[in-house]
């Protein structure tokens, strides 16, 4: 027999053959007896093969299979896979967050600390301001009595300020001890912060 | 995907932190109040030199502004929290009343009024924690002076 049409009828007998070639193949079949032989042969081969692989099959134990293949891998390996039926809950979940972006979490705190820093420093201005000028102005006075005088008596290298109420009728030497006031008013208002 | 996620969430965590912080008042007079320390002095030219241990931390600006007075004794010390535009009266140790009104307590200073009895008015613009004074109503052989703190 011819090796092609020996492969064309290997290819038959496995179900390998287009349309054309079966219906080559079947009208091949109706004449020449050799090709009709050798399919027969085919089948028997087959048949054969079969029962060989059956009777092989039945003497093989399926449990622990996996086991031994398992036993088989490398520890670096099997590990995870014998970790994963235990790495459930919430702990192990934030273990896994925190553990697995590290870096992310670094680098947040890093953010976090940065912005404390600076809000340490800008969150009491006033605090700093009261530091570095203290301020005491005398806006106003309202005198009703005119048995007495108002004096006002700002002592800048104290950053304080004196408002004096004297009878008018008192002597002056008191006041005039500790006032800086100009001019002949009864009432002096120092309007320039200390 | 989880690692974008996870980042996400971390920002997220600092923002949040971040905007709480900053919500925090970082004024100093945010509740509109102003808090007034009267503090009430008897000052004399006799009696020895001599300041009370209550006026410790007011010696040095009473011996510079009194100067030429040497006995400092300390009658009485009052506080109070007065909500803007409210006043407080303080009884002084001679039974003049000191009205203190709070007329402005944000922003940088405080302007407060203050009043001495039925004898004069007067408006202080003040920056918070510092110390000024009214002295002369006679007592005792001597003179009241009021030292006025404004928080």
């Amino acid at each position: 027999m011819q090796p092609e049409l020996a492969q064309l009828l290997e290819r038959y007998h496995d179900g390998e053959v287009s349309a054309d070639e079966t219906a080559r193949v079947e009208s091949l079949l109706e004449s020449n007896v050799d090709a009709l032989a050798y399919l027969g042969t085919l089948d028997e081969m087959a048949t054969s093969y079969r029962g060989i692989v059956a009777d092989q099959l039945a003497d093989v134990q399926f449990d622990g299979l996996w086991s031994q293949i398992h036993a088989q891998i490398q520890p670096e390996v099997a590990a995870p896979v014998v970790a994963t039926p235990a790495s459930s809950g919430i702990a192990a979940f934030f273990k896994s967050l925190f553990a697995d972006h590290k870096g992310a979490w670094i680098a947040a705190g890093a953010t976090a600390c940065a912005v404390a820093v600076v809000m340490s420093f800008i969150g009491n201005p006033t605090t700093e301001r009261v530091i570095e000028k203290q301020i005491i102005i005398v806006e106003s006075v309202d005198q009703m009595d005119e048995n007495n005088m108002v004096l006002v008596n700002s002592l800048k290298d104290d950053n304080t300020a004196v408002i004096w109420m004297l009878p008018n009728s008192a002597s002056n030497d008191e006041a005039e001890d500790n006032q800086d006031s100009e001019g002949d008013s009864d009432v002096v208002i120092e309007d320039e912060p200390l | 995907m989880d690692s974008t996620a996870s980042i996400r969430q971390a920002l997220i965590l600092v923002a949040t932190v971040a905007l709480c912080w900053l919500a925090v008042p970082t004024q100093a007079h945010a509740d509109d109040s102003v808090n007034v320390d009267v503090r009430v002095i008897r000052v004399a030219t006799s009696g020895g030199a001599h300041v009370d241990t209550a006026l410790e931390d007011l010696k040095p600006k009473l011996l510079k502004a009194f100067d030429g007075y040497e006995n400092f004794q300390s009658l009485s010390q009052q506080d109070a929290r007065i909500p803007s535009g409210q006043s407080h009266d303080f009884t002084l140790p001679d039974g003049t009343i000191l009205r203190v009104t709070a007329k402005d307590t944000t922003g940088e200073t405080l302007r407060i009024g203050i009043g001495v009895g039925n004898k004069f008015k007067t408006n202080v613009r003040v920056s918070p924690g510092n110390t000024f004074f009214q002295a002369g109503l006679p007592y005792k052989g001597g003179i009241l002076v009021i030292a006025i703190t404004a928080r």
